[in-house]
């Protein structure tokens, strides 16, 4: 029993040496990052970062959560590693992505090449595969300085647009695990939210202002809101969002969408040649009529025709700026060839996007109104 | 299709092991000792070497992973030394002891996953899964094939064959089969999710754990690192304790008790070795995928068979 007793008594005077086996790094001798942006210069690579400080509102100690509690360094580099390096021995602190959310890049960086950052935070361990990936109008730097007044920090208003134009379906895409999905697939091309600023000089705001589309690694094009929606109408991820058309004269009306879900159906026709359908089925809600005198029930059959132009419409718009314009599969088009027709697909593999600027396009899109609202009857004159 | 592949070669090479060593009514070493003396210290030192190997090779990619995924600013020695010394202390405690921890293991694994899995539903994507293409039979073989010959518990199972209960050969099927199903599961989860993320990535399913959000538990990439941790614990124990059983016939009882020790302290230096020369560990892994190992090991009763059986033979078993 008392050998016992001193093997523990000895076991636990061992416990303060175990007390880190790695080398200890204090919290104020790191920058926790909260955005990080990338612009190509003269020098290299640009990087923005935006970090978390108590010290940049004023304050001594404790963060003051009215004020923006935030530094944005800023390192250029042959490499993005040099940059990081040398922001890290310009700042005198080490740079820490743990907290990281959001990644810009600058328009001309992602002009000349946008795959080589991308790839780079792919494999930065510290980094979420889930954080917010956009492109900025302009450069990169100008999203991650802006103090815009919303949150602790900047950056997180940022991830609020972003968020909020994932729920609103106003954004397509935008995770990093998303766009390396894309980037790694056989066709190579993606689609990233476009990113700007808006507001006043002294109050400045971000806003989500369409979609930049990447092929061989690099911007080629963008696509405006419209678009947009086109590409979330054929991914199936339209739930939540509104879509409002015109109906006859002067009448309009709003639809809050249910739930959608869309389908790629390649075919092979008599002639051999491509057909792919996209079924879109839509379920939505009438949620508001104008200048019309018809009640909602005699509207049904209208509104529900005219979403279906309005959808198909919408898609078509996407479809010809991304595969028939540009070559540019970010509707997983190729992925659905493999897994339907894959001896066409593999006698095709190395001409893809000739394939999608020449093959058929067909819509199957069924609409079905199911809410109607509580208002009913005619107008009465 | 490259995991059944798997699972049909692992089949295919064990079943003579099976049938033969059923005969004798022991194990790999006691039926080479049964065959020859000779060969049965020659396999028995073979079998010892290829634990070792085996060993340093499960202690250096658990220094990788850390390194590489966790602590990238820390040195993989500390790692590697702390893993092997909690792994010998696992086997000090005996098979039945990391027998019965593998239990409780292999729930927590299943949880994990699990927890992982419907986290991702969200992501699900049926264009995941394309057909097999029948082009690129050859590269299936071969994937099949390097799965195969990464697989050392089939070693394992048959050095430590005497030291196992009831109907084995049934065990080994119901093994085959829940292995290859929770690998194919895994593999059709990352395929019909995170689809082409996961070429990008030396441990996807790490990197997905770490985005895992279910009922409002985050960080499940902690859990996943515990889990493997203890994963690879019971397999580094079960080395040494496979390395002890080929080598105590060459020991005196006395001497016997010092093998586990001695083989940690080979674990260490050839890990650490291996992980220090990046083109040492490459070949030692290359050396791993060509099958030979294993080879050596599941076609060794086939090869004893052959042997005339020598004069003293069955001896050194009762020894």
């Amino acid at each position: 029993m008392k050998n016992r007793r001193l093997r523990l008594f000895i076991l636990l005077c061992c416990l303060p040496l175990l007390c880190g086996c790695m080398q200890a790094s204090r919290l104020k001798d790191r920058a926790i990052v909260q955005a990080i942006g990338v612009d190509w210069s003269r020098e290299g690579y640009r990087l923005s970062f935006q970090y978390f400080v108590p010290e940049g509102s004023g304050g001594q100690t404790a963060f003051d959560a009215s004020k923006l509690n935030n530094n944005v360094a800023t390192a250029s580099g042959p490499t993005l590693t040099d940059a990081i390096a040398n922001a890290e021995h310009d700042q005198g602190r080490q740079l820490f992505f743990g907290s990281n959310r959001v990644i810009v890049i600058g328009r001309e960086m992602a002009k000349r090449d946008a795959e080589t950052p991308i790839r780079f935070f792919n494999s930065v361990q510290q980094l979420s595969p889930d954080l917010t990936l956009l492109v900025a109008q302009g450069s990169a730097w100008e999203i991650v300085s802006a103090q815009i007044p919303r949150g602790i920090v900047p950056a997180s208003a940022i991830e609020q647009t972003a968020e909020r134009g994932r729920t609103g379906r106003f954004m397509h895409g935008g995770r990093l695990l998303d766009t390396v999905m894309q980037l790694q697939s056989d066709s190579g091309a993606a689609d990233l939210p476009l990113i700007s600023l808006a507001g006043s000089e002294e109050q400045p705001q971000v806003s989500i202002s369409g979609c930049a589309l990447l092929r061989g690694g690099r911007l080629i094009g963008t696509l405006d809101q419209q678009e947009v929606m086109g590409l979330l109408w054929m991914s199936g991820g339209m739930e939540h969002s509104v879509l409002s058309f015109p109906l006859t004269g002067d009448a309009r009306c709003a639809l809050k969408i249910l739930s959608s879900s869309a389908r790629l159906r390649p075919s092979i026709d008599e002639n051999g040649h491509l057909l792919m359908t996209i079924e879109i089925s839509v379920n939505s809600a009438l949620q508001e009529v104008q200048a019309t005198d018809l009640s909602r029930q005699q509207l049904l059959t209208p509104a529900q025709r005219e979403q279906e132009n309005e959808i198909r419409r919408l898609a078509m718009h996407a479809l010809e700026k991304t595969a028939i314009q540009n070559g540019a599969d970010v509707l997983k088009l190729s992925k659905a060839l493999r897994k339907y027709e894959p001896g066409f697909y593999r006698s095709h593999q190395n001409e893809l996007p000739q394939l999608w600027r020449n093959m058929r396009y067909e819509f199957k899109i069924d609409c079905n109104i199911s809410r109607m609202g509580l208002e009913d009857g005619e107008k009465k004159r | 299709m490259s995991l059944l592949l798997c699972a049909l070669f692992s089949l295919i090479f064990m079943l003579p092991a099976f049938f033969l060593l059923r005969r004798s009514g022991g194990g790999l070493l006691e039926y080479a000792y049964h065959r020859s003396p000779a060969a049965g210290w020659a396999l028995s030192a073979l079998l010892g070497l290829l634990s070792l190997f085996g060993a340093a090779l499960c202690a250096t990619q658990y220094g990788f992973f850390i390194t590489g995924a966790i602590y990238p600013q820390e040195r993989g020695w500390i790692f590697i030394l702390l893993f092997t010394l909690c792994a010998l202390y696992m086997a000090a405690l005996g098979l039945e002891a990391v027998a019965r921890l593998s239990g409780p293991v292999l729930a927590l694994l299943l949880l994990s996953l699990l927890c992982i899995v419907l986290s991702l539903m969200g992501d699900f994507d049926p264009l995941g899964m394309a057909p097999p293409d029948p082009t690129a039979l050859p590269a299936m073989l071969g994937r099949g094939y390097s799965s195969f010959s990464s697989t050392g518990e089939l070693m394992l199972l048959l050095i430590l064959l005497p030291c196992l209960k009831g109907n084995v050969k049934k065990g080994f099927l119901w093994w085959l089969a829940g292995i290859t199903a929770l690998t194919g599961a895994v593999i059709a989860t990352a395929l019909y999710t995170i689809q082409d993320y996961a070429a990008t990535q030396a441990y996807p399913f790490y990197a997905i754990a770490k985005t895992a959000l279910l009922f409002g538990f985050q960080r499940m990439d902690a859990l996943h690192l515990v889990v493997w941790t203890m994963i690879g614990l019971l397999k580094l124990s079960l080395y040494l304790i496979a390395f002890a059983q080929c080598f105590r016939t060459f020991c005196s009882p006395k001497l016997q008790k010092g093998l586990l020790p001695a083989a940690a302290a080979a674990v260490i230096l050839l890990g650490l070795s291996l992980s220090y020369f990046w083109r040492l560990f490459s070949a030692a892994y290359r050396l791993l995928l060509s099958g030979i190992p294993l080879l050596c090991c599941l076609l060794s009763p086939v090869l004893l068979r052959l042997l005339p059986k020598g004069r003293k033979g069955g001896a050194a078993v009762e020894k």
